[in-house]
Parts: C-alpha cells; sequence; structure tokens
C-alpha cells in the first residue's frame, strides 16, 4: 500500500522519465497529498511545478546534491530553498562547473583515442543537465565504437580518470540551510545499487554530516525493509534528527511506485515525518492548489 | 541439536475407544507390556501419561498408530496451532542489521551474515502440528533482538549471541572465528566439549561448563538469552521428560547465573530482571502444567 507522501522523486530535469507535469499528474492519481521533487543537482523541474497550480495535492520543492565528504560519498536533499539564494545558487553552478570539466575530460579523452564524436552531439551533450557514463556510452555504440553500453563503459569510459563532479557536502549542508531550507541525509544505508554502509562508515559520515548542519535523515526509503526504517527513524529521533521518507522515484528507470516508504510497502502515516512540521513552521509548505 | 519427538500427551479416550473396537480388556495391553491393568487404567483415565517407548508399544498393540493415540490440534476447539517461530527471520535480521549500522555495531554486523551463511539449512527441532520445520537462524535472531528490547546494546553480546552456535553445530573452532578474542572466547566458553562430557561424565562436565561461562560476562549474558529462548519454545517440541531435565537443569545452573549477572554488573541489572522474571514465569507456568491435576 502506496502512502500519502513521497518526499524523494525525480523527474526528466535530472533522470527521471516522467516530465515534472507528467509527474504530478502521476501523484495525483496515487492519491499523494504531499510530495516534493528532488531533481538530481538542479531545481529546474521544481521551479516549473511550483508555479503551476495543481490538484489539491501540497507541493514542496526540493533538491538532491550529489555530495563527497571525507568518510565518504552521500546524497543530500534539501526541501523549501530559496532558489534565488546566492550561497545556493553558488553551490548549484559549483555542481555544474564540475560536471561541464568532467564532460569535456572525458571527450578530450575519447578524442585522443580516435573516437570520433560528431560537434552537434557534442553540443547536445553540453547541453543537457548531467551528461554521464550512459550517455557516451550511447553514443559510442550508435557510432559503431563499442558492442554495447557495458562494453563503451568498461573498456573506454571507465579508462578516463576524471575528477570528481560531486561536490562537498558541507557546501551542499550549508547552501541548504542558507536558502533557508532543510537538509537531510537521503538514503543513509545506500541507495539503489549502491553498496551497504557499514557501521563505521554510518558513525563517521553521521557525525560530520551534523557538523555541518544537517537537519534531517531519509529514513523510510523505498528500498529499505519496514524494520530496518524503524531503527533508522530511531537513530534519526535520538541524535534530534528529524525524519524524512521518500521512494527515489524515477520513472521509467527504476521500478519503483510513487509513495512507496519502505520494502515492505506499508504504509506510512503523515505524523511519522516530523520533517512536515518542521516545514510546515517555516511557512515552506506551498500548497499548489489554492 | 537434535530433532525432538516432541512432547506429545496421550488422551485417554482415544486408547479406551480403540480397544473397546477391538473387543479386548485391559488385562491385555498390561500383560504384553509388563505393566499393571490399574496402570492401562490410569492411562485411559488421563490420570497418568505413558512414556514415549509405552506410546509406541501400545499403539502397535492396538492396531494403530502413536499420532492416533495423542492428542493434536484437532482436540483444541480454540483451532490453535503452533508456530514454532513467534517472529520472522526477514524482520529480525532487517531490524538487527540496521541496528548494527546505525549503533556502530561492527562486530553485530559481521556476524549477521556470518552466522547465516553457516547455518544455512539447518533447522530446529520440529515442531507438533506446524508442518514444517523452523530455520536454524531463527534462534539467534529471536535471542539478539530480545537483547536488543532488553536495552543491551554491547557489540560482543550482540556478536556472541548471534554467533553461540556456530561452534557447536557447524564444526567451526572458536579460535577460526574471524571476530574479536572477547566474541571468540565467548563463543568457545558457551560451546560444549562433548569429548570431555565423556571423559569425566554429565555431572562433572557440565559443572565444568558452567564454571567456564562464569569467567567471561559476556558468556554469561548469551547463555541466559540462550536459555530464556529454549524455555519459551521447548514445549512445542520437547517430550516431558526431556522437559522435566530440562526446567531442574535451569533452575540449578541458569538461575544462578542471572543472580550472578545482576550481583556483578550493574549495567544489565535491568536486563537481567527482565530475563529472570520471563524464566521464572515460564517454569513457573510448564511446571504447573506438567504437574497437571486440574
Amino acid at each position: 500500500m502506496s502512502s500519502q507522501i513521497d518526499l524523494h522523486m525525480h523527474s526528466t530535469a535530472s533522470d527521471g522519465t516522467d516530465t515534472p507535469l507528467q509527474l504530478a499528474e502521476k501523484v495525483r492519481i496515487a492519491n499523494i497529498r504531499i510530495f516534493a521533487l528532488t531533481d538530481h543537482d538542479t531545481v529546474k523541474g521544481a521551479e516549473q511545478l511550483k508555479e503551476r497550480p495543481s490538484d489539491g495535492f501540497i507541493f514542496i520543492p526540493g533538491i538532491e546534491f550529489s555530495c563527497r565528504m571525507d568518510s565518504g560519498k552521500c546524497h543530500i536533499l534539501g526541501y523549501g530553498c530559496d532558489a534565488n539564494n546566492p550561497a545556493f545558487c553558488a553551490a548549484l553552478e559549483e555542481g555544474a562547473a564540475l560536471r561541464r570539466t568532467k564532460l569535456e575530460q572525458r571527450l578530450t579523452f575519447l578524442r585522443e583515442r580516435g573516437i570520433r564524436i560528431p560537434a552537434g552531439e557534442q553540443e547536445r551533450l553540453r547541453k543537457m543537465p548531467s551528461a554521464g557514463k550512459p550517455h557516451l556510452a550511447n553514443l559510442m555504440v550508435n557510432l559503431g565504437y563499442a558492442r554495447d553500453r557495458k562494453d563503451a563503459i568498461e573498456n573506454t569510459i571507465n579508462l578516463c580518470r576524471t575528477g570528481s563532479s560531486r561536490i562537498q557536502a558541507e557546501t551542499a549542508v550549508r547552501a541548504i540551510a542558507a536558502a533557508g531550507g532543510i537538509p537531510v541525509w537521503a538514503h543513509p544505508l545506500g541507495g539503489e545499487g549502491e553498496k551497504d554502509v557499514g557501521p563505521k562508515q554510518f558513525a563517521a559520515m553521521l557525525d560530520e554530516l551534523i557538523g555541518y548542519g544537517l537537519l534531517g535523515m531519509e529514513c523510510f526509503y523505498s528500498k529499505y525493509p519496514q524494520e530496518c526504517c524503524e531503527e533508522l527513524a530511531q537513530a534519526a529521533q535520538s541524535r534530534g534528527l528529524l525524519i524524512s521518507g521518500g521512494s527515489d522515484y524515477h520513472g521509467a528507470n527504476k521500478s519503483v511506485v510513487p509513495g512507496t516508504l519502505n520494502a515492505d510497502r506499508a504504509k506510512i502515516s503523515l505524523e511519522r515525518l516530523t520533517i512536515l512540521q518542521a516545514l510546515d513552521e517555516r511557512g515552506n509548505l506551498c500548497e499548489a492548489a489554492r | 541439536m537434535t530433532p525432538g519427538k516432541g512432547l506429545r500427551m496421550i488422551q485417554g479416550s482415544k486408547i479406551r475407544r480403540r480397544r473397546e473396537a477391538l473387543g479386548i480388556t485391559q488385562q491385555e495391553p498390561a500383560d504384553r507390556m509388563f505393566v499393571t491393568v490399574p496402570a492401562v487404567g490410569q492411562w485411559e483415565n488421563g490420570r497418568s501419561q505413558p512414556d514415549s517407548d509405552r506410546i509406541l508399544q501400545l499403539a502397535k498393540i492396538l492396531g494403530t498408530t502413536a499420532d492416533a493415540l495423542l492428542d493434536g490440534s484437532e482436540t483444541f476447539a480454540a483451532g490453535w496451532q503452533l508456530s514454532g517461530q513467534m517472529f520472522s527471520e526477514e524482520h529480525m535480521y532487517s531490524k538487527l542489521k540496521a541496528f548494527a549500522q546505525t549503533e556502530g555495531l561492527t562486530e553485530a554486523y559481521r556476524a549477521l551474515p556470518y552466522m547465516s551463511s553457516c547455518h544455512t539449512g539447518q533447522t530446529r527441532d520440529q515442531v507438533r502440528g506446524a508442518g514444517r520445520s523452523v530455520a536454524y537462524i531463527v534462534h539467534p535472531l529471536t535471542m539478539a533482538c530480545q537483547a536488543h528490547a532488553l536495552g543491551i546494546r554491547d557489540d560482543a553480546v550482540l556478536a556472541a549471541t548471534l554467533l553461540h552456535d556456530v561452534c557447536e553445530d557447524c564444526g567451526i573452532r572458536p579460535e577460526e572465528l574471524p571476530f574479536s578474542h572477547e566474541v571468540k572466547t565467548a563463543v568457545g566458553l558457551l560451546t560444549k566439549n562433548r569429548e570431555r562430557f565423556l571423559e569425566v561424565g554429565q555431572a562433572a562436565a557440565l559443572a565444568e561448563y558452567y564454571s567456564g561461562i562464569r569467567t567471561s560476562q559476556t558468556a554469561m549474558l548469551v547463555k541466559c538469552l540462550d536459555r530464556s529462548n529454549n524455555l519459551s519454545s521447548m514445549a512445542a517440541s520437547f517430550t516431558a521428560e526431556r522437559m522435566t531435565r530440562y526446567i531442574t537443569e535451569t533452575e540449578d545452573n541458569i538461575l544462578p547465573l542471572l543472580e550472578e549477572i545482576k550481583r556483578r554488573y550493574l549495567q544489565w541489572n535491568d536486563a537481567a530482571f527482565l530475563l529472570k522474571y520471563q524464566m521464572l514465569s515460564l517454569l513457573e507456568t510448564q511446571k504447573a502444567l506438567l504437574m497437571g491435576g486440574r
């Protein structure tokens, strides 16, 4: 059974397959009352939805920053940020610059190996918000430089040494807070397809993030069994962190149904997500259908 | 762990009906089983229970199976069934794993997949009427969840709880366990040395076993958790004789161990109280049921 809330969803503004408007329609059909659009490293989709009145649900503009820190890689969600805040804009721009540099490093690497990507395609990649390995691999396959995507990635693209395109977690957490938003650690025990976060790493990452001003933790997550979510909620509570939850819906790119807040598909009531009270107190809940 | 025959109570009325259907007197089974006629009468009246060997013998004489003479779920109007398992292993596993991850319990975190692979395919005592066997890991997982609920956050205790049977049941030597010295020592102390039992006899070996356990607070606590869990599940699988022996052994060895924990380790005072309360309740209930007479 789906919950009536989903605070972690992606649209075509990043790597989802639904446009923001299609997503809003799916949310309405799924009877979700409160949802957030949290595209990777961009607020373009969220800004679009913010403008547009829709049917009765509450929409929270969000973002998911890809981050690195001393103790590991992580994703930081931000809710209710002022997208015009200078620190927030600077963090977005820093990520965009890192991704541009990384793309150029890869394009140069491929050129040096005799792989010719037409100028038009290169421009198309440069215009994408986050052109990564899959996009380059698709091109290589289409142009006949690789048997399949796996071949392109493993035997060619992965040989290119690039810098990280992730911004520092500290930058993300502080930028979200500066923009009046709530910084939340996304899927703290590991996201879909990621390695499990062990006890030592979890402790180190949590301490580090709390040190930067982290305010919440995504305890309810589509991939985690219900019992696991409950343990995370206890861990969050004992450290004074807000409890959040989301599905990490990506449309057709992942087989997750909107409103799925645990692997057992148990319904989670709105009161469990203490982040809502905090968002309400800050006046951050913008109801799209007023 | 060897599969038990299950605690089955004979139903006297079933013996009588079967005997009368065959048209024989109480004399015939009495003679063939070398017991007195009043003894057979007492079985039929439900005033006493034949032991498990005699049940088989009696069934043969009456041309039926032991199962047909024993009570079964159909005799319970309430339609009760024993499950042999109180909590789902998947839920317990996820809970403990997330707990270990979020509380920095590195050994317990590693012990989960380790013990799970060691006990793969192993099952616990058959539960009567359950129609399926219970996966072995349910036992250590339940113990660890209980420890967690008792407020025990100690990494070594939780890891030793999860691993306590891997040496005894999976042929791994304690010193080979890829865990800390404390965990290895505790698991080693908790593992019964079969050869020693043959060498010096049951009583002496048991005394040695318990005095060994007393040298490690981790082993002491795990032993009590183990017994508490076994007492919870034994009525579904032990014979009455085995239950009686087990209750006596618990009173002789485990309750003093709990007292010692309470006295020596203040941090576990509450946990020891709750364990004691649970164990005494189970002992009291099971003794009352075994004594019968209602």
